[in-house]
C-alpha cells in the first residue's frame, strides 16, 4: 500500500513537471545585421539569411530538462516559483521586493500553458510567461560604422514583435512586422566613453 | 415693479453678470498648441559600468523623455562612464563637456549646423515663434527690428539652455539588509534562550515577554530579507550656455555660413568655428537626492521599478535646482481660468505645495520685436487639488493623479486668462 502511495506520488510529481528548457541550447540562434546606412541608427533590422544557413546553430537535444533538475531541491524552487510568482490574473509580484537581475546569460526558458518565459536557475523570474516565442539574437558589432547591438531577445505575442533587453526588460514597444522594430536600445559607439575621453571621432556627436 | 421695470432689471443684470460668466465658462486651452518660450535641456547620464543594476539604468535612462517643461536639446552622446562607483565630481563634468566643446555643439545645434559648416534659424524661430523670414540673418542684420529679433531669441532661447548631468548611484541595500537580518537573528536567539531560562523559572510573564521579542524579532528578520528594494542616489550637476550680445555678434559676423556664403569664405569660416573658443559652460551648481521608498501598487515589471525609482529621484533633483537657480526656473501656461481660480498642468512632480508661491506674467512682445514679461498677480496652489503627476502616479492610484491640472487661488492681482505663465517664487 505505502509503495503504491509512494508510486502514485512520483508519478504525480513527474506530470507536475514543467518543459523546462537551458535557454542558451534550445534557442535558434539568429545573427541579424543592420540594414541601415552607417550613423543612422533609424533604420531596421533584417536577418542576414546567408549568415544563419551557414554558421547558424540548430540544437535538437531534447533531452535538456536534466540541465534544470539537476536535483529534487532546484526542481523544487522551480515549481514554486512557478507557483507563487506568476499568476497573471490578480498577480502579486512579490519577488519585486527584492529587484534581481542575474548578471549574464544563463537563464532558462520556460513554458506555462503554452506560453515562454524566462527564470533563472533559483527560479527567480525574469520574463513572465506571457510569449509565443523567445530568440536569442548575438551581440552584433560594427566598429566601421560605430555602433553596437547589445545582446538582447526577441519576444514574439499574439502575432506582433518586440525586443527584450537580457535582463527581462521590453525595450521596444510591439510592432508587427520585425522590420519595424524601432533601433531605440541600440547603445550606440557614442555612449561608450569614459568622462575623461574625448568622444571621437567627432560625427559621433551629431553636431 | 411694472413690466418696464423688470425688463430693464433684467437687462442690467444680464450685463453686470454676464461678462463674469462668461468669463467663468473659459475652456481649458490645449497646453500642446499653447506658445511659449521654454528652456533647452541638454542631458546625459554618468554610468558606473560596474556597479550594480548599471545596465538597466542605461536603458531606462536612455529610454526617458526630456521633461515636458523643456525643449529637447539633446546631442548624440547621452551616456558617460565615471571612472569608478564614486559619484563623479562636478570638475570632471566641466572638464569632460570643456574637452568635447559641448558648448559649440549646443550652438550648433541650436543653428541645425551640416557637414558643410552651414548654418540656418529654423529652430531658433520654431522655438521662439518667430517670423523665419524677419529672422534670417543677413537680413536681420541690416534691420534695427531685424537686430532686436536675433537679440530676443539669445536672450529668451539660446540663453536658457542647460545642460543637466545626472550621475546616477545604486544603493546597495541588500548589504545593510542582510546585517540588520543578522542582527535581528541574534536577537530572537538571546531571546528564545531567555524564553527556556524564564519557563524553566516558571516566570510566566517574562516568558510571555521574551517569546513576544523572540518572535517580533524572526518576523523581523524575514522583512529585512525584504528589504533589499531597489534604491538610487542621484547627483545632478546644472551647466548653461553662455550667450550674451558680444558673443552673438562675434558668430554672425566671423562664424555665420549660408548658402550665400562665397566657397572660400565658407571654408575659412568653417574652420574658424570648428577651433573656436568662443562658447563655454557655466557652472551653476548640483544638487542630490536619495531615492524614497517605492510604492509597488501599479509596477508590473523590474523595468517599471527601476524607471519609477530613477525618474522620481531625477525630477526632485530638477525641482532643487529650480528652486536654487533663478535662470532654470520654468514657465508653466495658465490653461483655464474658472471663477477666478488659475489652473496649469504643473504639479507634484515640479515640488508643488500649497505653501508654494506663483507670479503670473503677461508676455508682452514690443514694437521691435522683443518678448518682456509683466507680473500681473500672485497665486497658490489650491489645498486639496493638486495634480501628482509625479512618474506612474496614477497607475499606483495616487491621491490627486486624476485631476490633469492644479488649480491656484489668487493671493493678489487683477484678471488672469488662460495663455498667461506662472513662474514659481522663492
Amino acid at each position: 500500500m505505502l509503495v503504491f502511495f509512494m508510486l502514485s506520488g512520483l508519478c504525480g510529481l513527474l506530470q507536475a513537471q514543467v518543459p523546462v528548457q537551458y535557454f542558451e541550447k534550445e534557442i535558434p540562434v539568429y545573427r541579424w545585421t543592420y540594414g541601415g546606412v552607417p550613423g543612422d541608427t533609424s533604420d531596421l533590422f533584417y536577418p542576414d539569411k546567408e549568415w544563419v544557413n551557414v554558421h547558424a546553430l540548430v540544437f535538437t537535444d531534447v533531452d535538456s530538462m536534466q540541465l534544470v533538475y539537476r536535483n529534487v531541491k532546484e526542481h523544487q524552487k522551480v515549481v514554486s516559483a512557478r507557483a507563487s510568482d506568476w499568476k497573471r490574473g490578480s498577480r502579486e509580484l512579490r519577488k519585486l521586493d527584492s529587484v534581481y537581475f542575474p548578471p549574464v546569460f544563463g537563464y532558462y526558458l520556460y513554458q506555462q500553458d503554452g506560453k515562454f518565459g524566462l527564470m533563472t536557475a533559483e527560479g527567480t523570474g525574469v520574463a513572465s510567461p506571457v510569449y509565443d516565442q523567445i530568440v536569442f539574437l548575438y551581440q552584433y558589432y560594427a566598429p566601421q560604422r560605430q555602433w553596437a547591438l547589445c545582446p538582447v531577445l526577441l519576444v514574439h505575442s499574439n502575432r506582433q514583435y518586440a525586443l527584450m533587453h537580457y535582463s527581462g526588460f521590453l525595450v521596444t514597444r510591439f510592432c508587427k512586422r520585425v522590420e519595424e522594430l524601432p533601433s531605440a536600445y541600440l547603445m550606440n559607439a557614442a555612449n561608450g566613453f569614459k568622462i575623461n575621453q574625448k568622444v571621437e571621432p567627432e560625427s559621433l556627436w551629431g553636431f | 415693479m411694472g413690466k418696464r421695470n423688470m425688463m430693464r432689471l433684467l437687462v442690467w443684470g444680464f450685463l453686470l453678470v454676464g461678462p463674469f460668466y462668461l468669463v467663468a465658462q473659459v475652456r481649458p486651452t490645449n497646453p500642446e498648441s499653447m506658445q511659449y518660450k521654454r528652456s533647452s535641456l541638454y542631458s546625459f547620464l554618468v554610468a558606473h559600468p560596474e556597479a550594480k543594476y548599471a545596465s538597466q539604468i542605461d536603458y531606462v535612462y536612455l529610454g526617458l523623455p526630456t521633461p515636458d517643461k523643456y525643449e529637447d536639446h539633446n546631442l548624440n552622446v547621452r551616456r558617460v562612464e565615471a571612472l569608478s562607483f564614486r559619484p563623479v565630481q562636478a570638475y570632471e563634468v566641466g572638464g569632460f563637456l570643456k574637452t568635447n566643446h559641448v558648448a559649440r555643439r549646443l550652438v550648433a545645434k541650436w543653428f541645425n549646423r551640416d557637414s558643410l559648416g552651414r548654418f540656418d534659424v529654423d529652430l531658433v524661430a520654431e522655438r521662439g515663434n518667430y517670423n523665419a523670414t524677419e529672422m534670417d540673418v543677413a537680413q536681420a542684420k541690416m534691420s534695427k527690428r531685424g537686430l532686436a529679433l536675433l537679440s530676443d531669441a539669445g536672450e529668451q532661447l539660446i540663453g536658457n539652455t542647460f545642460v543637466t548631468v545626472h550621475d546616477i548611484v545604486y544603493v546597495d541595500k541588500e548589504q545593510q539588509a542582510q546585517l540588520a537580518s543578522a542582527i535581528l537573528q541574534a536577537v530572537a536567539q538571546v531571546a528564545m534562550a531567555a524564553t527556556v531560562a524564564a519557563s524553566v523559572d516558571e516566570d510566566t510573564d517574562a516568558e510571555t515577554i521574551s517569546a513576544a521579542i523572540a518572535s517580533s524579532a524572526a518576523l523581523g528578520s524575514i522583512i529585512a530579507d525584504n528589504l533589499a528594494g531597489f534604491k538610487v542616489k542621484v547627483t545632478t550637476h546644472l551647466f548653461q550656455l553662455v550667450w550674451n550680445d558680444s558673443i552673438a555678434n562675434i558668430f554672425y559676423e566671423n562664424y555665420w555660413v549660408d548658402g550665400n556664403t562665397p566657397e572660400s569664405e565658407r571654408l575659412a569660416r568653417k574652420r574658424l568655428f570648428e577651433h573656436s573658443d568662443l562658447f563655454s559652460l557655466k557652472y551653476l551648481g548640483s544638487y542630490k537626492v536619495k531615492s524614497e521608498k517605492t510604492v509597488m501598487k501599479g509596477v508590473h515589471s523590474n523595468e517599471d521599478i527601476i524607471r519609477k525609482v530613477c525618474a522620481r529621484a531625477m525630477d526632485r533633483n530638477i525641482v532643487g535646482l529650480q528652486k536654487k537657480f533663478e535662470a532654470f526656473k520654468v514657465k508653466t501656461p495658465v490653461i483655464a481660468v474658472e471663477n477666478g481660480r488659475v489652473m496649469a498642468k504643473i504639479g507634484l512632480k515640479e515640488g508643488l505645495k500649497p505653501s508654494s508661491k506663483f507670479e503670473v506674467l503677461q508676455a508682452v512682445q514690443r514694437e521691435d520685436g522683443r518678448t518682456v514679461y509683466r507680473r500681473v498677480g500672485i497665486v497658490k496652489p489650491q489645498k486639496g487639488l493638486i495634480w501628482d503627476n509625479r512618474y506612474m502616479a496614477f497607475e499606483e492610484l495616487a491621491k490627486g493623479a486624476d485631476l490633469q491640472m492644479t488649480t491656484f487661488r489668487k493671493i493678489s492681482g487683477g484678471t488672469f486668462y488662460p495663455g498667461m505663465l506662472i513662474r514659481q517664487l522663492k
